[in-house]
């Protein structure tokens, strides 16, 4: 299982994702058994799929469109004309595959389709994948997930982003083998031959500010104990994020995030974390995750040190899960919230210099996106915001 | 402050996480260490796959176990948890055909899973299924663990249950290369105990051939010469009758030692020249008197190339042919007896085909195939009637395969037989006639020293000596022999082989020695031993005999080699003409 990254920064998607592919099929030596695609919304368009397919007809391909730029072991890459990053894997004994279903009214479905395709696809239909590999645009994540596990069972990793654009304004787009797609689930399962180590965390830390949702409506919060939640939440913050206006809020709260306990790893509560993007004319707060009635929520508090050093952090960790020495890793992906990434924007030649040493010069490739998918503590699959997920292969 | 709190959460949540993985691998450690301990005690297959099931439920839990091999195109249980499991039947599908392959498989619903569908004796649990390879007792299989909760299993637990598997398998195939090896062994072991058990018994054979020969020998001797005094004619007749009846069962210890030698391997042939004709000619006189005394023709037709000169063992063609005669003569009741000798050139090697034809009772073609086998003759009663020990034609048939050649036969019940006896011997000069024996002078008695252990023995020699007239002194073991050889003159030596205190053999070195000491003429010295085979002839010329002789001691064969080797000027009292004998 041999892994290459390659990337470019060339304002046009066909001539990007030619420079990138060549450099890419260079590296590992012939066509990969799998393709993943990182891009910026401006090369969300059907000449990157398609220049791409022309050169490898034969490999799967799944991606997304991520806030910003990619990153890989060569740095963080972004431009005035956006940025495309890919990754190869070569793994002639694993099995691949890749399908893709619309989310419609129902993501539960479309998450459940899209990896039954995925399995057909790879030649092991009836079985659970080692990994799944997942984008869908921010919004339904959850149902997504839910739908996945029905099929695979809940043992499974899913590790993924969402897709994310540059002004959240729903320019965000998937990438399949089928082309550039809007609203669809694409998934991917990996029957690998290496070992795998997967870490997903927020680097946040939790204040005694806490609270019950009292009202909510879906992603919206409404009331936190009795009261309007953009109220709560802004005093949480020692105003820190007014709560005068409504409108978007996603660059203010990004540092005071809301969390909820997701477990507790031997002591150490483990929290997923919901970022409030909006204030709403009710005083409403709006999350990029389902939240329900009767959940614990907690004032999160992170700080720009904590989000530049965290994405090296959970490599470390998928590493020590997987189990194997640091030389020994082989290649991975890390997905880096979008949020946070614009947050230390100005540090993320750091954030990529440690992701590298991390993975001691093995291929990565680095998406920044709008909800991040892994498993987290008891390896039960979640999907959060502010999140950095990790999935590592070596040994 | 948030930031160090921040770091710190960080680092114990690493921490913990690293402390979670370590977790897991303490897990499939401490079952490999359990497995490798439980395993280790029994690797009897069907004690190991039920330890295995116990140590599997103590590390993950499952509802349903199975243990798959390949039959016939298969898959089938030869173990499980499943009450009523064993002998299930699943097809060979690709999935399972993948996963004991090597390749194992977690799988959510295991009533998705093909072959499950055409599964023979278990209905699927709707549940999760771990399928790990395992090398069962007889080839590649597969360990399968079923629950009843969709989606039960993870990629750890897979890795757990591919550990034990891999162990499992490995203590299967240690426990069958040790069963394997311990097979062998006792194969190895009660190969070597009929081996040694077959070397006894041929020893065994030998030795009762020879102590019972010994006697005979007297018997035989004693008789003829017997029956060359002035007897009335009954008691000729008695004496006859004796010596016929020593000379079948010296006969049937001869089968009897051949056969022996045959089954150990040990027959060896001597090969020489000699004249084809003239080999078979004593054996022609001898049965066509036979035939002569029932009334039978017996017809002998040499076609010229019969006439030829042969390297090979003339002794054994002689076997072989009086044997086939003797059959003949012997199951023919009226007609005649044909033998038929010819020699077909072919290069190197010249094929010698010799064709025996009665008109006897003959056999039927079923008991054809039977007639070569040892101690079988075309109908059981012929033992009876006609005697003999049954291994006449198996011995032959041996000594024509080794000869390289056969014994073939056919025969109308009825209306008689033919066997043909064929082999090859290449084709050499005429031997130069021997020079005729000196006839020793008559001037005095020969002296000769008689050593041998056996009383009878000795007093059978001195017997058939007395006829020459010898002077003879007779030594009990190869010691008093040198002794008696350095205190006096003789004239010759016979010897026998096999002597307590100091052997036959040893003493001949030590005479040996003496005359090459004293610059002593060489003295005579002929070996007596009922031992005949090459090797024991070779040890006695090696020794430095002048001759080997076989017991039952030949009275007339003894006087014409004393004859023969005898340089002294004396002439004996009587030659061995006087008797009739030379």
């Amino acid at each position: 299982m041999r892994f290459a990254s390659a990337y470019s920064l060339l304002g046009d998607p066909g001539r990007a994702a030619t420079a990138a592919m060549e450099t890419l099929l260079k590296k590992l030596g012939g066509a990969p058994d799998l393709l993943l695609i990182y891009a910026t919304e401006s090369h969300a368009t059907d000449a990157l799929i398609s220049c791409v397919r022309g050169l490898v007809p034969g490999t799967p391909i799944l991606g997304s469109t991520s806030c910003g730029g990619v990153m890989t072991e060569a740095g963080f890459h972004t431009g005035p004309d956006g940025a495309i990053g890919l990754l190869g894997v070569k793994d002639p004994g694993g099995a691949y595959g890749v399908g893709s279903a619309p989310l419609a009214d129902d993501p539960f479905t479309a998450g459940a389709t899209a990896v039954e395709q995925a399995l057909v696809a790879s030649g092991r239909d009836f079985e659970s994948p080692v990994i799944v590999w997942c984008c869908q645009p921010p919004g339904r994540e959850e149902a997504v997930l839910a739908g996945i596990q029905s099929v695979i069972g809940p043992h499974t990793p899913i590790i993924g982003g969402s897709s994310a654009d540059e002004q959240i304004a729903g320019k965000w787009r998937e990438f399949s083998t089928d082309g550039v797609l809007a609203e669809h689930v694409v998934v991917s399962v990996w029957f690998p031959t290496l070992s795998h180590g997967a870490a997903f965390q927020s680097g946040y830390a939790p204040t005694d500010r806490t609270g019950t949702v009292t009202l909510a409506d879906g992603r919206q919060v409404l009331e936190i104990d009795g009261r309007p939640a953009a109220e709560v939440y802004c005093g949480w913050t020692d105003g820190e994020v007014p709560s005068v206006q409504s409108g978007m809020i996603l660059a203010r709260s990004t540092p005071t995030p809301l969390g909820r306990l997701a477990g507790e790893l031997d002591g150490v509560p483990m929290f997923v974390l919901s970022h409030p993007a909006m204030i709403g004319l009710a005083g409403d707060l709006s999350l990029f995750t389902d939240i329900a009635e009767g959940d614990q929520i907690v004032l999160m508090r992170g700080s720009p040190e904590s989000l530049v050093k965290r994405a090296a952090v959970v490599v470390n960790d998928a590493r020590a899960a997987g189990g194997w020495a640091g030389e020994q890793t082989r290649g991975g992906l890390v997905i880096y919230c979008g949020g946070c990434m614009l947050h230390v924007r100005d540090r993320m030649d750091e954030v990529a210099e440690q992701v590298a040493q991390a993975m001691e010069g093995a291929p990565f490739l680095g998406a920044f996106t709008f909800g991040e998918q892994g498993a987290i503590v008891d390896s039960s699959n979640r999907h959060g915001n502010l999140m950095v997920s990790g999935l590592m292969f070596g040994g | 402050m948030t930031h160090e709190v921040e770091q710190l959460r960080e680092a114990l949540a690493s921490t913990r996480r690293l402390q979670a993985a370590e977790s897991q691998r303490l897990r499939e450690h401490v079952l490999v260490i359990n497995g490798i301990r439980a395993l280790s005690v029994d690797d009897d297959p069907d004690i190991l796959l039920a330890r295995m099931f116990e140590l599997l439920s103590a590390a993950l839990a499952f509802d349903e176990a199975y243990v798959l091999e390949v039959k016939d195109d298969l898959f089938v249980c030869v173990a499980s948890t499943a009450p009523g499991a064993l002998g299930a039947t699943w097809p060979a599908g690709a999935f399972f055909r993948r996963v004991a392959g090597g390749g194992a498989a977690l799988v959510p619903d295991n009533s998705r899973v093909p072959e499950w569908a055409s599964c023979q004796g278990v209905a699927p649990l709707p549940g999760g299924a771990i399928y790990a390879p395992i090398a069962a007792v007889h080839g590649p299989g597969l360990l399968v663990l079923c629950a009843h909760q969709l989606g039960a299993y993870s990629s750890a637990d897979l890795a757990l249950v591919s550990k034990l598997g891999l162990l499992v398998s490995q203590t299967l195939a240690t426990g069958q290369r040790r069963r394997l090896a311990e097979a062998m062994h006792r194969a190895q072991v009660e190969r070597q105990a009929a081996v040694d058990a077959n070397e006894t018994k041929s020893q065994f054979f030998a030795n009762m051939s020879h102590e019972v020969r010994t006697p005979l020998n007297g018997v035989i001797t004693v008789a003829d010469l017997l029956a060359r005094t002035d007897l009335g004619p009954r008691q000729r007749e008695m004496v006859s009758l004796i010596l016929e009846s020593g000379r079948t069962l010296e006969r049937l210890l001869s089968d009897i030692l051949d056969f022996t030698k045959i089954e150990a391997g040990k027959l060896t042939l001597e090969t020489r020249a000699f004249n084809l004709t003239e080999n078979l000619a004593c054996v022609c006189d001898l049965f066509a008197a036979e035939a002569d005394a029932k009334g039978l023709r017996f017809d002998v037709r040499h076609l010229d190339a019969a006439q030829a000169w042969l390297d090979g063992d003339s002794v054994r063609v002689r076997q072989v042919v009086t044997n086939l005669l003797s059959n003949a003569v012997k199951f023919t009741e009226q007609g005649g007896v044909t033998l038929e000798v010819d020699v077909q050139p072919g290069g190197d090697l010249s094929t010698v085909v010799i064709r025996v034809r009665d008109t006897g009772c003959g056999f039927a073609a079923e008991a054809a195939d039977r007639l070569f086998d040892r101690f079988e003759q075309a109908d059981g009663s012929i033992t009876r009637r006609f005697g003999g020990s049954g291994l006449g034609l198996a011995i032959s048939r041996s000594l024509a395969l080794q000869m390289g050649g056969d014994i073939t036969c056919r025969s109308t019940p009825g209306e008689g037989s033919e066997f043909e006896f064929r082999f090859v011997a290449a084709p050499v000069q005429p031997a130069a006639s021997a020079p005729e024996a000196e006839e020793p002078g008559a001037q005095r008695a020969w002296r000769i020293l008689v050593a041998e252990d056996n009383p009878n023995n000795r007093r059978i020699i001195g017997m058939v000596l007395e006829l020459i007239g010898a002077d003879v002194t007779y030594a009990e073991d190869g010691l008093e022999a040198c002794q008696a050889f350095a205190r006096e003159p003789f004239d010759l030596i016979l010897m026998d082989m096999q002597m307590p205190v100091l052997d036959g053999l040893s003493a001949t070195r030590n005479i040996r020695a003496l005359e090459l000491q004293r610059g002593d003429a060489p003295i005579p010295i002929i070996v007596l031993s009922a031992n005949a085979m090459t090797h024991q002839v070779a040890q006695s010329l090696e020794a430095g005999a002048d001759a080997h002789m076989p017991k039952p001691i030949d009275a007339a064969a003894l006087l014409a080699k004393i004859s023969q080797l005898s340089t002294a000027s004396l002439a004996p009292a009587a030659g061995p003409a006087a008797f009739g004998l030379g």
